[in-house]
C-alpha cells in the first residue's frame, strides 16, 4: 500500500519534473526578447530600474540646469541685440561714417584750392616754391 | 510516439547522477545571458558609476555654468550696462542739444562785417562769406581797395616786388580764412550729426562714433597747422619786408657817404 502510493508520488514527481525541463527547453529556445516578456530574467527588471533612475537623473540634474543655461543665454544674447548692440544704431553709426568720409573728402578738396596771388614774375616763381 | 516523448522525459530512465545534471542544464539555461557575461553585481556598479557621475561630475558642472552665467549676465546688464545709466547719458544728449543747439546757430550766426564804403564793403563781404565759389572775386575786389602794384615807370624793380610779395601774402592769407571758414562750416554740421548720433547711440556703436569724432579731431588739428602755416608765411615776409627796407636804408646811407666825400674831396 506504502510502495504504492510512493511509486504514484514518485511519478507525479517525475512529471512534474519533466515539465520544468520540457518548459526549461522552451524557454531556451524561445529568443531573448520572448523570455523578458515571460518575466523570467531578472536582468531586465534590474536594467529597467536602472535606466529608469539614469532617466529620471538626466531630466533632474542634467536638462533642468540646461534649460536655466539657454535661458539665460537667450536672456544674455536678446540684452546684447536690443541694448548693447543693436544692429539700427550700428547701421546709424556706419552711415554717419560714410557721410564723414564724402565730408572729409570735400574739405580736402576745398583746402587743395589754389591761393596764389602774386602777379609778377619773381614773386609768382617764391609763391609756387613755398606752396 | 506519445510514449516515446514520456519515456524521454521519464525520469526513471536517467540515474542519479543523470537527474543532477538535468537540473544543472536546466538551472544553467535559466539564468539570464548578460548575467552571465558581466554578472548582476557588475550591472549595478556600472549604474551607480553612471548616477554617481551625472549627479555629481556633471550636475555639479552644470550648476557651476548656470551660476557663473547667471553671475555675468547680471553684471553685464547691471554694472557695465546698465540701461538706466544708458538712457540717462541720451537724454543728457538730448537735453545739451536743446538747450545750446539753437544758441550756438544764433552765435555763429552773427555778423560782424564792420567796412562802411563801398569798395571795403565789397572785399569783407567777400572775405567773410566763407564760400570759396567768391574767391575768384577778391584780387579785383583787393585792387580795388588797396590800390593795384604801380608800373615800373613809377617804382624801382625791389619795391614793386616786394608790394606784390605783400600783395600775394595778403591776399593769399585772405582766401585761405575763406577756406578755413567753409571747412569749420562743414566741420560743425559734422559734429552736429555725431551729437545727434550720440542721441540715439548704443554702448557697441559708442566707439564707432568716438572713432569718428577722434578722426574729426585729427582733421581740424590739420587744418589749424595749415592755418598755422599761413601765419608764419605773413610773418616771415614781414620780417623780410622789414630787412629789405634795412638793407635799402643801409644802401642808401653808403651812396650818401659816397657823394659827401666826393663832394668834400672836390676841390
Amino acid at each position: 500500500m506504502v510502495r504504492k502510493s510512493l511509486t504514484r508520488i514518485s511519478k507525479v514527481i517525475g512529471n512534474a519534473l519533466a515539465f520544468v525541463l520540457a518548459l526549461a527547453v522552451v524557454v531556451m529556445v524561445l529568443p531573448t526578447k520572448a523570455r523578458s516578456q515571460l518575466g523570467l530574467d531578472p536582468c531586465c527588471a534590474i536594467i529597467s530600474a536602472g535606466l529608469s533612475t539614469v532617466s529620471n537623473l538626466l531630466s533632474s540634474v542634467v536638462a533642468k540646469p540646461l534649460a536655466a543655461i539657454q535661458q539665460i543665454e537667450q536672456q544674455s544674447a536678446n540684452f546684447e541685440q536690443q541694448v548693447v548692440y543693436p544692429i539700427a544704431a550700428i547701421n546709424q553709426a556706419r552711415g554717419l561714417a560714410t557721410q564723414s568720409q564724402a565730408q572729409f573728402t570735400q574739405m580736402r578738396q576745398i583746402f587743395q584750392l589754389p591761393v596764389s596771388s602774386a602777379t609778377l614774375p619773381t614773386p609768382s616763381r617764391m609763391k609756387s616754391k613755398r606752396s | 510516439m506519445k510514449k516515446r516523448i514520456s519515456e524521454l522525459f521519464n525520469f526513471s530512465t536517467f540515474g542519479s547522477g543523470g537527474r543532477l545534471l538535468v537540473i544543472a542544464v536546466i538551472a544553467l539555461s535559466l539564468l539570464p545571458a548578460t548575467a552571465r557575461a558581466a554578472g548582476i553585481g557588475d550591472i549595478l556598479t556600472l549604474f551607480q558609476t553612471i548616477t554617481s557621475t551625472i549627479q555629481g561630475a556633471i550636475g555639479g558642472a552644470l550648476n557651476g555654468i548656470q551660476t557663473l552665467n547667471s553671475t555675468i549676465n547680471n553684471f553685464r546688464q547691471q554694472i557695465i550696462w546698465p540701461v538706466t545709466a544708458i538712457n540717462q547719458a541720451k537724454a543728457s544728449v538730448t537735453s545739451t542739444i536743446t538747450k545750446y543747439r539753437g544758441l550756438m546757430s544764433q552765435i555763429e550766426g552773427i555778423k560782424n562785417n564792420s567796412a562802411t564804403l563801398a569798395n571795403p564793403s565789397q572785399l569783407e563781404a567777400v572775405f567773410r562769406s566763407g564760400q570759396t565759389g567768391s574767391i575768384a572775386q577778391l584780387p579785383l575786389l583787393y585792387t580795388n581797395v588797396y590800390a593795384p602794384v604801380p608800373p615800373p615807370s613809377d617804382a624801382l624793380p625791389v619795391h614793386r616786388n616786394m608790394i606784390d610779395m605783400d600783395d600775394a601774402l595778403a591776399m593769399g592769407a585772405l582766401k585761405t580764412t575763406v577756406l578755413s571758414d567753409q571747412t569749420t562750416q562743414k566741420m560743425l554740421t559734422l559734429a552736429d550729426q555725431l551729437e545727434q548720433q550720440s542721441a540715439t547711440a548704443a554702448p557697441g556703436s559708442g566707439p564707432m562714433l568716438s572713432a569718428q569724432g577722434q578722426l574729426a579731431d585729427l582733421e581740424t588739428q590739420a587744418y589749424m597747422l595749415k592755418m598755422l602755416a599761413a601765419e608764419l608765411r605773413q610773418e616771415a615776409a614781414k620780417v623780410a619786408h622789414q630787412n629789405t627796407l634795412l638793407k635799402q636804408s643801409a644802401a642808401a646811407t653808403r651812396d650818401l657817404q659816397n657823394q659827401v666825400q666826393r663832394i668834400l674831396s672836390h676841390p
